[in-house]
């Protein structure tokens, strides 16, 4: 491991871990749950995912922190994984325990002796299970290499758990599920996915141009991403909403779960800042908050927002992180925007040239002529990038055949020079090739450009044919060539 | 892509399911999906329509020591934005570029200057960049290479920017002090230490008539003046047209590499030496021993004319100190009938050069020879040479050569390493 990198190591897997956490989130509290006659949503869905998320963070930063103490290193987190597993079982398995209460820890490590109720059993049973599964996962994660292929399989994973838990839920279950809150993780699902797609295979980007990930995300980047997922998922939801399922109506308790949080968010800071900073008294009532929440609830035509527990600490904690990483983030982009002064920034927009692209858009198909004369133009700009060659003509092929060996030999770093005759050249192509292929391949050019010789002419397409395999030998050679 | 055709064939499926019992959740999540397979269509077929790429190069010739712009301008003239694009542009590797992202190929001795960066729609991206010519030689920029794709990246299309530009930097031009060269010339702009023939156009003074003087060197007006009769006194004087020759072969300890700092060093005390000359208005010429034809060679005829040294210039900068290749086919272990191919460099040694070229060279043109390498043919061969022309050797002394010219009467110039801060050098006889 080269370094620890938040990005790599912390961000990535976290992201990780949180998508597998709502996957099966969901199918324990709307699918497993019910079936089992168990309580709706049995767990928190922030223990299913810490269960997952803290093996996997915490290891890889111990292997950074520990490198030559394994033996240590496996210790404190086998110490972390039982902790998290005990305080899972306690926390959501026995709720109702006291914490001096020594029988917890036998529900905890022995479930069948458990002297809980059978109500509480099944809840027990259901918590022991699902916490070795999740701790396990997290210690499988933090031995796995997270790279495209891992996450394009994992977000296929968690879309198809999602779509099966639907056709269950239709399928088996008469009840409806709470679509809100099911939406409301699908969409999460979603969002959280494409950034982790595109984190992961940024980092194969870079490492694969650079030969190392740089370990930052650029603003512009993230900026550029959050736009196009939402404009992504609000087409979806408009043709959803085409498609008759009313998905909009659906979405409103959300939207209004959003105004609500940010709502909250302003009014506790403006209650509990003045308190913090200037020692003044806390306030008796909440009534800013009873009227915020009683004139959102009227908008949601008297309904019942679906607002959590807790929501608030949960916020103020989040949002401190929140303004943490952003002034972290804004000190590390000054000190790039200092770095990279002799860089320039301009805008190209213009009306003008915006119309005019899109009237072009629109005229072309109406011109046929263009259409030709734009097929005509993209030939040879294929032509560049293909190596098959049309061996119509053999003089044409030979020439183009002649024109990508020319190509090819400047790629490796042998352009020939404007002055050089193709009989001065051939030494040096005879460097990268067979010297009878290098001069075979110039022979036949010099016949077709300056006229026959006296020997048999040779087969372009024998000719373009024994090229493509020395050049397969020779690029599986580089690629092998330590 | 994402999603492949069987998946693409569920979410239409899941989408059709949720129209048809009426869960818009299924239809969400299917077109979720198909609109990730959209997306990623879209930008796979249109992220590269009007992306632009512009290189500029400040100069295509420079001096050593100084500085040239370069910059790099990436547009984007449509409405889609890009997450990413890579532009990777080949640069030359041993040219110092300030704050250029420079990557080294991994199996291969290219460098790629490489930028990854996001591109708004209708943004315009100009990085600048500063070369710094402390390499002698032609450097090329490009061609370069532009990828970009769908907005994570899991979409690749590639663009060429086949333009190449090229930078000329010229070697290092250093101040001497040198002895002048010898000439075997009889009239030229250069006074010499001779009483036999001089240069009826450089009048000195009079004398006295002596009998068998041409009457046309008498000085009629000083001799009305005087009385008696008076001739023009003459100056000797000689014109001493050099050829410079180039000795490529570097003695070295190691491996033979690309650019050994030592036949940098001859190559710059050529052009200094070149300078020198042409500053004092004689006519020089260029030979050297590696490549014999092309844009490498160093071969240059005798001239004084005004652009001579731009020419000795672009000769030196361009001067490969390889010659012509050979390949020779070789076992490629014993006792196998495997072959193999080794390319083999075959500079022609400099002693055959020297008696060759001198041949040929006109009667009064004298011979600067710089060599860090000396032998016994190259010894015979100064000889040989000086038996009708003078020939001046400078030899440059490197850690590995010979502690003298044996025989050959040289100015040792002592080599030292980091002369590239040099700006004077002085050369004793």
């Amino acid at each position: 491991m080269s370094g620890y990198s938040w990005l790599r190591d912390g961000l990535i897997p976290a992201e990780g871990a949180l998508l597998e956490g709502l996957w099966i989130y969901a199918w324990l509290s709307f699918a497993l749950a019910p079936a089992l006659h168990l309580p709706a949503r049995p767990f928190a869905v922030g223990w299913i995912v810490l269960l997952i998320l803290l093996p996997a963070v915490f290891s890889r930063f111990m292997e950074y922190l520990l490198p030559w103490r394994y033996r240590l290193r496996t210790w404190l987190v086998a110490a972390l994984v039982v902790l998290l597993f005990v305080l899972f079982i306690k926390l959501q398995g026995v709720p109702s325990r006291s914490f001096w209460d020594w029988r917890w820890l036998v529900d905890a490590l022995f479930p069948w002796a458990s002297l809980e109720g059978p109500a509480r059993l099944g809840v027990l049973g259901l918590a022991w299970f699902t916490g070795m599964a999740l701790a396990g996962r997290g210690l499988w994660l933090a031995a796995s290499t997270i790279d495209d292929d891992f996450a394009v399989r994992g977000f296929l994973i968690g879309l198809a758990a999602f779509l099966s838990l639907f056709v269950v839920l239709l399928v088996a279950l008469t009840d409806g599920p709470d679509q809100t809150r099911l939406g409301l993780l699908l969409g999460v699902y979603f969002c959280v996915s494409l950034s982790w797609l595109a984190l992961v295979k940024r980092q194969t980007i870079e490492t694969q141009a650079f030969t190392e990930a740089s370990g930052r995300v650029g603003l512009s980047w993230l900026a550029l991403l959050t736009t196009a997922s939402l404009v992504i998922v609000a087409a979806a939801v408009l043709l959803a909403n085409v498609a008759g399922s009313h998905a909009l109506d659906r979405l409103g308790p959300i939207v209004l779960t959003v105004i609500v949080t940010v709502a909250l968010l302003l009014i506790a800071l403006a209650r509990l800042l003045p308190r913090w900073l200037m020692g003044q008294p806390e306030a008796q009532d909440n009534s800013q908050l009873n009227q915020a929440l009683e004139e959102l609830a009227r908008l949601n035509n008297g309904k019942h927002l679906p607002i959590p527990p807790h929501l608030l600490e949960s916020l103020l904690a989040g949002a401190a992180v929140i303004a943490l990483a952003l002034l972290i983030v804004q000190i590390g982009r000054l000190r790039i925007r200092r770095a990279q002064r002799d860089e320039e920034h301009t805008s190209l927009w213009s009306w003008r040239l915006f119309l005019s692209q899109l009237r072009s858009l629109f005229r072309r198909p109406a011109r046929p002529h263009i259409k030709q004369r734009d097929r005509r133009r993209a030939t040879p700009a294929r032509a560049t990038t293909d190596t098959q060659l049309a061996l119509d003509s053999p003089a044409t092929s030979i020439r183009a055949l002649y024109l990508a060996v020319l190509r090819w030999a400047r790629q490796l770093g042998h352009p020939r020079h404007t002055a050089r005759t193709a009989s001065e050249f051939e030494r040096e192509l005879g460097h990268l090739l067979p010297p009878e292929l290098a001069n075979d391949l110039t022979g036949a050019y010099l016949e077709v450009r300056y006229g026959p010789s006296a020997g048999a002419p040779l087969d372009p397409a024998l000719l373009a044919a024994r090229w493509e395999a020395e050049r397969a030998a020779l690029a599986e050679g580089e690629a092998f060539d330590p | 892509m994402i999603f492949n055709r069987l998946w693409l064939l569920v979410l239409l499926v899941a989408v059709e399911l949720g129209v048809w019992r009426h869960l818009p959740l299924l239809i969400v999540g299917g077109l979720l999906g198909l609109a990730i397979g959209g997306a990623q269509l879209l930008w796979g077929r249109f992220c590269l329509s009007g992306v632009e790429y512009e290189r500029r190069l400040g100069a295509s010739h420079a001096l050593w020591g100084e500085e040239v712009q370069f910059s790099v301008r990436i547009a984007n003239r449509k409405v889609l934005p890009l997450t990413w694009l890579l532009a990777e542009d080949r640069m030359p590797g041993r040219l110092p570029i300030d704050r250029a992202p420079l990557v080294r190929d991994r199996f291969s001795p290219l460098v790629h200057l490489k930028s990854l960066l996001p591109l708004l729609p209708y943004e315009q991206v100009t990085r600048r960049y500063t070369v710094h010519c402390h390499q002698r030689g032609l450097f090329e920029f490009g061609p370069g290479r532009l990828e970009s794709g769908d907005l994570l990246g899991y979409l690749r299309r590639v663009a060429r920017y086949d333009k190449v530009d090229r930078l000329l930097i010229y070697p290092k031009v250093l101040d001497l002090d040198v002895p002048a060269a010898a000439s075997m010339r009889l009239i030229g702009p250069r006074v010499v230490d001779r009483v036999i023939l001089t240069d009826p156009s450089r009048t000195v003074g009079v004398r006295p008539y002596q009998p068998g003087d041409p009457l046309h060197h008498v000085e009629w007006r000083a001799t009305a003046r005087t009385q008696n009769v008076l001739v023009r006194v003459f100056e000797p004087t000689t014109d001493p047209a050099v050829a410079i020759f180039l000795n490529s072969d570097v003695p070295r300890t190691e491996y033979d590499y690309y650019d050994p700092p030592e036949l940098e060093f001859c190559i710059s005390l050529a052009a200094s030496l070149a300078k020198w000359l042409l500053d004092k208005r004689h006519p020089i010429g260029l030979f050297g021993n590696g490549e014999p034809t092309g844009p490498g060679a160093v071969r240059l005829p005798v001239s004084g004319g005004p652009e001579q040294f731009q020419r000795v210039l672009e000769t030196l900068a361009l001067a490969s100190p390889f010659g012509p290749v050979r390949t020779l086919r070789v076992e490629w272990w014993q006792g196998t009938d495997l072959p193999a191919y080794k390319a083999v460099t075959m500079r022609p040694p400099m002693s055959q050069l020297l008696l060759k070229e001198s041949a040929r060279l006109p009667f009064e043109i004298s011979i600067l020879l710089i060599t860090a390498d000396w032998d016994a043919d190259l010894l015979a061969a100064v000889r040989e040479v000086r038996r009708r022309r003078p020939v001046t050797v400078l030899f440059v002394q490197t850690a590995h050569s010979a502690a003298e010219a044996e025989g050959a009467d040289a100015i040792h110039v002592p080599y030292a390493e980091g002369w590239q801060a040099l700006e004077r050098l002085q050369l004793a006889a």
